[in-house]
């Protein structure tokens, strides 16, 4: 998955404007941020990357370059 | 051989219905629609204040004699599984044999979890089988959770109805066993993933404060407070490998179940269980629609649908899978043996 492409996928999680992401976001700014979209984003490293995240994990992440952290290398350029 | 088998499921509804419309009144950052897309429930039924969970219990009971199907002079042991009991002392179960008016020649006992609680209770039920013990154990299950849910807490207030359940379990001769195998799995260390604070003796009295968390859900320590993401990431771990151990402890596959029956916590979950075990849409139940997440009911109604609906006929081999509060997980195969 491109950086691009998660950044896609988040938007629609956090219910954003399609393209309106840039990466760097605090999470605290984001209003969609919230319980679902956490479990959104569990659900879809889980299927689609096979990775598991941890909620405590997702508590700690302040931006949304921090989430993309967690997801290693199955998120690049 | 004597084996345990599943006979006849019947379950109860209290009359208060909470539909989204109500709900999206509550909550001005949702909307029905929003509701349903997030959890698959578009009502719960919700018990008035005075109808506990052992009341639903004796009405689906009542449900189970009026179709003949047993009669209350042939039970021999009451099990009643519920988080919710009448008293602290003396047990909801034993209050419940004379309600019924059953035999006083029979055992009774209580059962406290949630989510797995009617997995455990057809262990339990099985284990007094076949070792001989009873030959017709009537299961109830009950729960009015919603009478712990603040109505400022969307997270739960979405999830969560009332209900009970009445499952005939007796012995009857066969070849190999109807119910079981059975797989378990406990974690303690996430109790607090779905908890009431207080109420029990750890912490029996209330602080009364509303405390409001960082998704906007206010709540006291007397209410239920759940961590969706917490409980939704255990979920995702446990069940598919509990799914697989079943399996090979039952020395079958996927194909030889002819119908899957999950904990009905809510849709969302479930599409993404089905998913990842890759169980085929037509073999899989959904019953929450209408009813919500309503605990140990869950299963007992997603049967009672499935009979009425055609898709669970006598011989099926059928898996139950139950996940929750605890945290606890358990599942078990079994064959549909009606009377």
């Amino acid at each position: 998955m491109t950086k691009k492409e998660f950044c896609a996928r988040f938007e629609q999680m956090v219910q954003m404007p399609a393209g309106s992401l840039k990466g760097d976001e605090q999470l605290a700014t984001l209003e969609g941020w919230d319980s679902m979209a956490g479990i959104s984003l569990i659900a879809m490293a889980d299927v689609e990357l096979n990775i598991r995240l941890s909620p405590e994990k997702l508590i700690q992440s302040k931006t949304v370059a921090d989430l993309m952290a967690l997801l290693g290398d199955k998120v690049r350029d | 051989m004597l084996k345990a088998q599943i006979r006849h499921v019947e379950y109860f509804l209290p009359d208060g219905v909470l539909t989204n419309e109500q709900l999206a009144r509550d909550f001005p950052d949702l909307t029905a629609e929003k509701i349903e897309r997030m959890v698959g429930i578009r009502e719960r039924h919700v018990a008035r204040d005075d109808e506990c969970a052992s009341d639903m219990a004796v009405r689906a009971a009542e449900k189970l004699f009026a179709t003949g199907a047993v009669q209350k002079k042939d039970i021999d042991f009451l099990l009643f599984c519920t988080q919710g009991a009448d008293y602290i002392l003396p047990t909801t179960a034993c209050l419940i044999q004379d309600r019924l008016g059953l035999s006083q020649s029979i055992g009774a006992l209580d059962v406290n979890l949630g989510c797995t609680g009617y997995v455990y209770g057809l262990s339990l039920a099985k284990g007094l089988v076949e070792t001989g013990q009873a030959r017709n154990v009537l299961l109830l299950t009950g729960e009015a959770v919603r009478k712990f849910v603040h109505p400022k807490d969307k997270s739960v207030s979405m999830l969560f109805g009332d209900a009970a359940a009445a499952t005939w379990v007796a012995a009857g001769e066969s070849a190999h066993e109807d119910i079981g195998p059975f797989v378990y799995g406990t974690d303690g260390s996430r109790g607090n993933c779905i908890i009431i604070p207080a109420g029990g003796m750890r912490r029996r009295v209330s602080d009364g404060v509303l405390v409001t968390d960082n998704n906007g859900n206010s709540r006291t320590d007397a209410n239920v407070a759940m961590d969706g993401a917490g409980v939704f990431a255990f979920t995702i771990q446990v069940v598919p490998a509990c799914v697989s151990a079943l399996l090979e402890r039952a020395g079958i596959s996927m194909d030889d179940v002819d119908l899957f029956v999950f904990h009905q916590a809510n849709r969302y979950m479930l599409n993404h269980l089905r998913m990842k075990i890759r169980i085929p849409e037509d073999k899989f139940v959904y019953a929450l629609e209408h009813v919500g997440n309503t605990s140990s009911v869950s299963i007992p109604i997603a049967l009672g649908d499935s009979v009425a609906a055609g898709r669970l006929r006598p011989g099926m081999r059928i898996m139950l899978v139950s996940f929750g509060v605890g945290l606890s997980w358990c599942a078990c195969m079994a064959r549909w043996r009606p009377e």
